[in-house]
C-alpha cells in the first residue's frame, strides 16, 4: 500500500469518527425528523379512544356507589366501544374492579386507587403495551388513578388519569383539578388525558343555579385553569349526566391531537346511575407518531 | 540475478483456496530478450503475469523488475513495465485516442508527440479518432501495444498476443513484436500457447505446465537438447541392448536396420566409438531435431494424451 | 500521479458513457411526466383552470417552486437513486467485467486512490445531476407555471404539520442547499453500491443489489407495520435531505442526518478500500 493510500484510509477513519461524533452530538432531542409518509394502514394517524364514566348512582337512594349489578352493563359498554383507556369513578372497591376485568376477559389491565379518604374510588383500565399504573394523591384527600402506556406500534408515552372531584365543595374541586393539572404538566408524557367527573357547574349550560354547587365562579376559575393547560376534548358532546349537566370531561395535553368523535352514550345507564359514558376518539397525527425515534 | 536480468521471479507460488495454480516458478528474463512463456491453457501463465503486474497477490515468492521488488514498491516497478494482459481491454464508447489519454494519465502521462509516435509504431495513425467499438481484433491488439509503449517501458508483457487474430493479423502482430525488439530495443515477455509464434519470435523460452516450470532457457538449447540420434547399424537390437548400459543414452525405438537414441550429455562421436569398439558396423549417424511442438507435447504430457 | 489526474480520467470515462446518457434522459422524461401530473392535478383542484401561462399573473399555490419541489421529491424517491446506483455500482465490477480494471491496475496506480477518485467522481456526478435537475425544474416551472412563494402544506412531504410558506428568495436558497444535502444523502446509497461493486464481479449484481436494498427498505419503511424498526434503515437516514425545506431550517437535525449518512459512507468506503487493496484481479 502506498503513502497515498494510507493517507486516504486515515482520512476515511477520521471521517467515521467525525460522523459518529456528529450522531452523538446532534442526536435530536425529541420528535423532529420529518420522515417519508407511511403507507397508511390506519388512515391519517393512530386513534385513541378514551371512555370516562362515573358508574355511581344518583344521591338520595342510600349508598350511591357503583352497584355490582351495574358492572355487567359497564362491561357491555366497554366491550362495545373497545376504548383504549377507560376511566371510571365511584367504584366501591377493588373487588368491583376485579369483577369488571374478569368480565372483560383479560383484554384490559386495570388499577383502582384507594389512597384517598373516601369510600368511592377512581379506577383506570387500559389496553396498550408496557402499561403501568400510579395512584395520585392530592391535598384535598381525594386521589386519582393514572395509567401510563405506550401507544401500540409507536414510542409515544400516553398517560390517562381518572379523576373524581368533590361534588359539594367547589374549593376542593378547584384545588383537586389544579393539583392534577400541575402534576400532568410536570410529567414528560407525549400525551396526557385527564378524564373523569369534575363536577364543574360552569360546564353545564343553563345550570346557573346548580343542584350540587352554588359557587359557579369558583368552578369557572377551576375550569379556566384546566383549559389553560389542557384542551377540553368533550365540549361538543353535550350533557353527560342527568339534569342537563356536563360534568364529565376528557381533557388532553401534548401533541397536536385531533378530536375525531365525541359521543355521550345515552341509554346505557343501569340501575340508578346518573351519568352517561363519555367517549372521545382522538387522532394522534401520523407525523407525531412517525417522527418519534 | 545477473546484471542483465530485467525480470526475475523467485519461487513464485499462487494458491487459490487449496488449489496451487503456480508452484515455485523462478524465471529470469534478461534485458533485450524476447522471452516466450509457453504452456497449455490453464498452465498458470496468466496468473504468473498477473502476479508480475501486481494484479494478483503472490502466496509466496518474490518478483523483481529492474531490481525493484513488486511486492514492496509496485508502483515503481510497474513504471518500467508496459502490458497487455489477457487481451486488450478498452472503453469502447471512447475513441482510441481518448483511451490512450486515460491510460497514459494512469501511467504518469505522456506527451502528445509520444502518443502519436506510439500510434505510428503500431500502425494506427489516422484511426485514433474512431471509437474503439468499431476496431477489429487486430486493431485492438495494436492499440493495446500502443498503450503499453506510452510510458517508455523497459519491458513489455504481452499475454497471448496472437489470440483471436486471423493469419494476416497474426503475421502483422509478430512483425510488430519483432520490430519492437530490434528497432526499439525493448525486452518482450510474451505468453502463448501458439508454438510456431514462440518459435518464430523468441530467443528464450520457459515452459509451464500445471503451475510447474518444466524448462527455461534458450530456444536453440531446447531444440538441441531435445534432439535424437538416428544410428543405421547392423543388428540394431543387439546394439540397442549394448548401448542401454551407458548412462546418458536412452534407446527410444528400433526399426529395421536403425536405432533411435536420445542422448543426454553424451556426444554422438562417443556413441560411435563405443559401437565400433564393440564390433558393430555403423553405417550412418544422423542427428534428428525434434520439433518444438513435439518437445512441448512431450514435456507437458500431451504426447501421451495425443497418443491415447 | 496525483488524485486530480485520476479524477480527470474518471470524468473522461463517464462523460460519454451510455449509462449517464440513459440516466439523464430518464430524468428529463420524468420531469415531463411530473409536469403533466402537476398540471392535470392543479386543473382538477382549480376547477379546470390551467396553471400554465400564469407567470405574469397572480402567484398562487401552484407555482414553479412547488412544481420543482414535488418533482425533486418524487425523483429522489426512485429515479435519482437508480441513476446514481447504476453509476456507482458499476464503478469497479463494471470495469472488472469489461477487463479495463486489469488494464488500469497494470499501470502504476495506487488502488485506494483509484477507488476514492471513482467515488469522488460519483459524488460530483450526483451533485451535477441533482443541480441540473433542480435548475431544469425551476426554469421549466417558472416558465410554464410562474413565480411565487413556496407554499407548504401537511401532506406527502411531511415537512409541516400546519400550513406554512417560504419566501421566494429564501426558497431558492433552500433548493441550493438541497443539492448538497441530496448529494450527501445519495452518497449513502452510492457507498453501498460501491461496496457491492468491490465485492462482486458482476455489475448486474452490484447495481441490482444496491437498488433492491434501497427499494425494499424504502417501501417497507413506509408501511406502518415497520415503524419500530425503520430507524435502523439507511433509507430512513437518507431522508434527511429534504428537511432543508422546513419553514425553519432544522440545522441540528440536518447535522444529525448527515452524520448518520456519513457513518455509512465512510465505513463502507474504508471497508471497500481495504478489500480492494487485497483483491485479486482475476477477471
Amino acid at each position: 500500500m502506498g503513502r497515498e493510500g494510507r493517507t486516504i484510509k486515515i482520512v476515511l477513519l477520521l471521517g467515521i469518527i467525525a460522523a459518529l461524533g456528529g450522531v452523538r452530538t446532534f442526536r435530536p432531542l425529541g420528535a423532529v425528523l420529518a420522515l417519508a409518509p407511511a403507507i397508511d394502514l390506519e388512515g391519517e394517524g393512530r386513534t385513541i379512544r378514551v371512555l370516562t364514566w362515573n358508574v355511581g348512582e344518583a344521591y338520595g337512594g342510600g349508598d350511591s356507589r357503583a352497584k355490582d349489578s351495574s358492572l355487567e352493563r359497564v362491561a357491555q359498554v366497554i366491550e362495545m366501544e373497545r376504548p383504549d383507556v377507560v376511566t371510571l369513578q365511584e367504584l366501591a372497591g377493588r373487588q368491583q374492579l376485579g369483577s369488571l376485568l374478569r368480565r372483560l376477559g383479560g383484554g384490559y389491565e386495570g388499577f383502582l386507587e384507594e389512597s384517598g379518604d373516601t369510600d368511592r374510588h377512581t379506577a383506570v383500565l387500559a389496553r396498550g403495551s408496557k402499561v403501568e399504573f400510579r395512584a395520585l394523591e392530592t391535598s384535598t384527600g381525594r386521589g386519582a388513578s393514572a395509567a401510563i402506556f405506550l401507544l401500540a406500534r409507536s414510542q409515544l408515552r400516553i398517560c390517562a388519569v381518572s379523576a373524581h372531584a368533590d361534588a359539594w365543595d367547589p374549593e376542593s374541586r378547584r384545588q383537586y383539578a389544579r393539583e392534577l393539572v400541575d402534576w400532568g404538566r410536570r410529567q414528560d408524557f407525549d400525551v396526557v388525558f385527564l378524564a373523569g367527573d369534575f363536577n364543574f357547574a360552569s360546564g353545564s349550560e343553563g345550570q346557573a343555579d346548580s343542584l350540587f354547587s352554588q359557587n359557579q365562579a369558583t368552578d369557572t376559575a377551576a375550569y379556566a385553569y384546566v383549559t389553560e393547560h389542557f384542551r377540553d376534548l368533550g365540549r361538543d358532546g353535550g350533557e353527560t349526566a342527568l339534569l342537563g349537566r356536563r360534568i364529565d370531561y376528557v381533557f388532553s395535553r401534548g401533541g397536536s391531537v385531533k378530536v375525531k368523535r365525541v359521543a355521550v352514550l345515552k341509554g346505557q345507564r343501569a340501575g340508578r346511575m346518573d351519568h352517561n359514558p363519555l367517549v372521545v376518539d382522538v387522532l394522534i397525527p401520523k407525523p407525531m407518531i412517525l417522527t418519534r425515534r | 540475478m545477473s546484471a542483465e536480468s530485467l525480470l526475475v521471479t523467485e519461487s513464485l507460488t499462487k494458491r487459490f483456496g487449496g488449489r496451487c495454480v503456480v508452484d515455485g516458478v523462478s524465471l529470469e528474463v534478461n534485458r533485450g530478450d524476447v522471452f516466450g512463456f509457453l504452456g497449455p491453457n490453464g498452465a498458470g501463465k496468466s496468473t504468473t503475469m498477473r502476479m508480475i503486474l501486481g494484479l494478483v497477490r503472490a502466496s509466496s515468492g518474490t518478483i523483481r523488475v529492474a531490481g525493484i521488488d513488486v511486492g514492496r514498491d509496485r508502483r515503481a516497478a510497474l513504471a518500467k513495465v508496459g502490458a497487455v494482459v489477457e487481451g486488450p481491454a478498452f472503453y469502447d464508447h471512447l475513441s482510441g485516442w481518448e483511451n490512450l489519454e486515460i491510460f497514459t494519465a494512469l501511467g504518469g502521462g505522456a506527451t502528445r508527440a509520444r502518443m502519436e509516435e506510439a500510434l505510428e509504431i503500431v500502425g494506427l495513425r489516422g484511426r485514433e479518432g474512431d471509437p474503439v467499438d468499431v476496431y477489429s481484433t487486430g486493431m485492438r491488439q495494436r492499440l493495446g501495444i500502443a498503450q503499453a509503449l506510452l510510458p517508455h517501458p523497459e519491458i513489455i508483457l504481452l499475454d497471448e498476443p496472437g489470440n483471436g487474430l486471423d493469419p494476416r493479423g497474426s503475421l502483422e502482430i509478430r512483425a510488430l513484436i519483432r520490430q519492437l525488439s530490434t528497432d526499439h530495443g525493448l525486452t518482450i515477455f510474451l505468453s502463448s500457447h501458439l508454438l510456431h509464434e514462440v518459435e518464430q519470435l523468441c530467443d528464450r523460452v520457459a515452459i509451464l505446465d500445471r503451475g510447474h516450470l518444466l524448462y527455461q532457457g534458450s530456444v536453440a538449447g531446447l531444440l538441441t537438447r531435445a534432439s535424437y540420434l538416428r544410428v543405421v547399424v547392423e543388428s540394431p537390437a543387439a546394439a540397442g541392448r549394448f548401448l542401454e548400459g551407458f548412462e546418458g543414452v536412452q534407446v527410444l525405438y528400433e526399426e529395421t536396420g536403425s536405432l533411435t537414441l536420445r542422448l543426454s550429455g553424451v556426444d554422438p562421436a562417443w556413441v560411435n566409438a563405443r559401437l565400433v569398439e564393440k564390433g558393430f558396423r555403423v553405417q550412418e549417424l544422423r542427428q534428428v531435431r525434434e520439433s518444438l511442438e513435439n518437445i512441448f507435447l512431450r514435456l507437458t504430457g500431451g504426447e501421451r494424451e495425443a497418443a491415447a | 500521479m496525483g488524485f486530480s489526474v485520476l479524477i480527470r480520467t474518471e470524468f473522461l470515462k463517464l462523460r460519454r458513457s451510455r449509462t449517464v446518457t440513459v440516466g439523464v434522459v430518464s430524468l428529463l422524461a420524468f420531469v415531463l411526466l411530473v409536469l403533466w401530473g402537476f398540471h392535470s392535478y392543479a386543473a382538477q383542484r382549480l376547477g379546470g383552470v390551467s396553471i400554465f401561462g400564469t407567470s405574469s399573473g397572480e402567484p398562487g399555490y401552484f407555482n414553479g417552486l412547488l412544481f420543482a419541489l414535488y418533482s425533486l421529491y418524487f425523483a429522489f424517491n426512485f429515479i435519482m437513486p437508480v441513476v446514481i446506483a447504476v453509476v456507482a455500482g458499476a464503478q469497479i465490477s463494471g470495469e472488472a467485467s469489461a477487463g479495463t480494471l486489469r488494464a488500469i491496475l497494470s499501470r502504476p496506480v495506487d488502488r485506494t486512490s483509484l477507488l476514492l477518485s471513482k467515488f469522488a467522481v460519483t459524488a460530483m456526478y450526483a451533485w451535477m445531476v441533482i443541480t441540473g435537475f433542480v435548475i431544469f425544474n425551476l426554469v421549466l416551472g417558472f416558465a410554464l407555471v410562474g413565480w411565487g412563494d413556496l407554499a407548504l402544506y401537511p401532506g406527502p412531504l411531511g415537512l409541516v404539520e400546519e400550513p406554512g410558506s417560504i419566501p421566494l428568495r429564501d426558497a431558492l436558497g433552500r433548493f441550493a442547499l438541497a443539492t448538497l444535502s441530496g448529494t450527501w444523502s445519495l452518497m449513502t446509497l452510492a457507498a453501498i453500491a460501491f461496496f457491492l461493486s468491490v465485492v462482486t464481479r458482476s455489475p448486474v449484481v452490484s447495481v441490482t443489489g444496491a437498488i433492491l436494498a434501497y427499494m425494499v427498505l424504502t417501501v417497507v419503511g413506509r408501511v406502518e407495520f415497520f415503524t419500530e424498526i425503520k430507524s435502523h434503515f439507511f433509507t430512513t437516514d437518507m431522508d434527511f435531505w429534504r428537511i432543508v425545506f422546513k419553514p425553519e431550517i432544522p440545522w441540528r437535525e440536518i447535522a444529525y442526518g448527515a452524520s448518520r449518512c456519513g457513518v455509512y459512507i465512510f465505513t463502507l468506503l474504508l471497508v471497500s478500500a481495504v478489500l480492494f487493496e487485497r483483491k485479486d484481479i482475476t477477471t
